[in-house]
């Protein structure tokens, strides 16, 4: 509901990531310990930054961040439209031009790898149609880098997609899993709003550094709000109506 | 004479040893310019062969600069500059972590390599974001002290460097050097330019025309209050840059010296780049030693039949 409102008062959003990549994330901060800046412990960046939302509203919830949700996106609220580490320190980095956060977290997890911590790295979908995720990809395995973890949060839609043609495969990343592990991850499916599944998949994979891995989070984009999962591409980023924010109020509710 | 990014990758290898945050990146090139040694030596822990992944490399060392480790990439400036601009932008840039970026090959001259591997507007578009401070080397000596530089300061650095080797100046290395005492007309350069505006002193003083050459070594010198006292008496200065004429240290000059009459000598607009000899490419585009010599000479004799004018009022 947080987040819904967040966006609401914000002027709209991208309501459909965010709840789609919430679990996720909450998973990953209730699973580890994930420290900000030098001090030791694991880092998470989040690379789908456009649901920025949901990692403030996470780190909030969890009693990590003392935010006022209500200013996202506001000058000077430590809570910009993507993370932004300058203007909140307790981001690891920040986010935003798509592609990009798998490589980070790669030097991350190269600068990290003898001293014990992992590097969480979670991406969209549709996120992994840039080249740089499968530059990265190629070059965390062949390095070996067994402390560098993705979540891929394959909620099966994205802004615009090739709906105008439905001849055309309209799977942001089809066949997830081969690819991933055709450039030498470790790569499972796993449901993404399963947090006991969540929870077995982060125990399981921080035991074993050979490689790295991900996971295939299968997700519903807009969770929770019927309007939202029946038209995904729609919700994707906008402003709602007072009646459609009265339906999403209404479905959240009774959650 | 090594080249300028070898002199950077023996200085690297050397500031490494005593600095164990110091990380080394390459692009499948470091051969082109010396990195490949750094491989296999006592930085060897330490390197990370990229691959041709330059979006990446640059990201990379973001994260590890994140960590408060020093990366240093290398590529060409071409491919560096264009290819992973954006993740400069968003890595480097906007998060304000000290990656230190060598760009070799950049300019104009690149013997067979023609265009595709020649960047003609890289001061240009590294010196406009945020936090990066842009180097362009004359010399062995420019080279070193840019590394040195760079590994002391607290935010990202940018260091441009020609292909080919250079020959080493007279003076000591700073930020600026200055050959000559600076008189009404005086030629202002960086990087590769500064060998030329240097050729172009030495043939003017053939024939008994004495100019001075301010050489900018880092680019934000630009502001300096020293350049700005150097240049106190100059009334013309002929930028001479390895570079497009327009968007590089000519148009920073025109800024700093608004009211300095500001000539800019450097790749034409419209020019992409080509394959070909330097004197050849050079002559081509009218930035060879004698082009320059004439204008520089009309500067001169314009100046002393303004200053005679004046006499005369």
């Amino acid at each position: 509901m947080a987040i819904v409102e967040a966006l609401h008062a914000a002027g709209g959003g991208h309501y459909g990531g965010a709840l789609s990549v919430v679990d996720i994330l909450h998973a990953l901060y209730r699973n580890r310990t994930i420290q900000c800046g030098t001090t030791p412990g694991d880092k998470l960046i989040l690379s789908k930054g456009h649901a920025s939302i949901a990692l403030y509203a996470v780190l909030h919830t969890l009693g990590k961040l003392d935010l006022n949700l209500a200013q996202y996106g506001s000058y000077e609220s430590g809570m910009e439209g993507h993370p932004d580490m300058l203007a909140n320190p307790q981001l690891h980095f920040s986010t935003g031009s798509l592609g990009q956060g798998l490589a980070v977290g790669l030097g991350m997890a190269m600068a990290l790898r003898d001293a014990g911590p992992h590097v969480w790295v979670v991406l969209g979908d549709g996120e992994c149609q840039e080249g740089q995720v499968w530059e990265a990809a190629m070059l965390a395995a062949r390095y070996k880098v067994g402390n560098l973890h993705a979540v891929v949060d394959c909620n099966g839609a994205q802004e615009c997609g090739w709906q105008h043609d439905r001849l055309l495969e309209q799977s942001p990343l089809p066949d997830a899993v081969a690819k991933w592990s055709a450039f030498g991850w470790s790569a499972k499916e796993i449901d993404g709003h399963n947090h006991m599944a969540l929870d077995e998949w982060i125990a399981e994979i921080v035991r074993s550094s050979d490689k790295p891995s991900v996971a295939l989070a299968r997700t519903r984009k807009g969770r929770g709000v019927r309007l939202f999962e029946a038209s995904p591409e729609r919700y994707h980023c906008r402003e709602l109506s007072e009646e459609e924010m009265r339906q999403a109020r209404v479905d959240l509710q009774n959650a | 004479m090594p080249r300028l990014g070898q002199t950077i990758a023996n200085t690297v290898a050397s500031l490494a040893s005593a600095d164990r945050r110091i990380w080394v990146i390459d692009g499948d090139l470091g051969d082109s310019y010396g990195v490949d040694r750094l491989a296999t030596g006592s930085v060897s822990d330490r390197f990370i062969q990229a691959g041709i992944a330059e979006q990446t490399m640059v990201a990379v060392a973001g994260g590890l600069a994140a960590c408060g480790l020093r990366p240093w990439v290398f590529s060409f400036a071409a491919f560096l500059c264009c290819r992973a601009y954006d993740q400069i932008r968003v890595c480097i840039s906007q998060t304000e972590l000290p990656v230190i970026l060598v760009g070799s090959h950049a300019g104009g001259c690149n013997g067979v390599n023609g265009k595709t591997h020649s960047i003609l507007n890289d001061l240009a578009i590294m010196s406009t974001l945020p936090n990066i401070d842009v180097w362009a080397p004359a010399d062995d000596l420019d080279a070193m002290y840019a590394a040195e530089r760079a590994l002391q300061s607290h935010t990202a650095t940018y260091i441009r460097l020609p292909r080919d080797p250079q020959p080493q100046l007279p003076g000591e290395a700073g930020p600026f050097r200055l050959f000559g005492t600076p008189g009404s007309v005086v030629l202002v350069s960086t990087g590769l330019g500064t060998q030329w505006a240097l050729e172009v002193r030495t043939h003017l003083a053939g024939r008994g025309q004495q100019v001075a050459v301010l050489h900018l070594a880092q680019y934000a010198c630009v502001s300096d209050l020293r350049v700005r006292e150097a240049l106190c008496l100059a009334e013309r200065l002929i930028v001479i840059e390895d570079h497009y004429q327009h968007g590089g240290l000519a148009d920073a000059m025109r800024r700093q010296f608004p009211k300095q009459s500001v000539m800019s000598v450097g790749w034409p607009r419209g020019w992409a780049g080509a394959s070909g000899e330097t004197d050849v490419l050079r002559t081509a585009c009218g930035v060879d030693t004698n082009s320059i010599v004439e204008v520089v000479s009309k500067e001169l004799a314009r100046e002393r039949g303004s200053r005679q004018l004046s006499l005369r009022c």
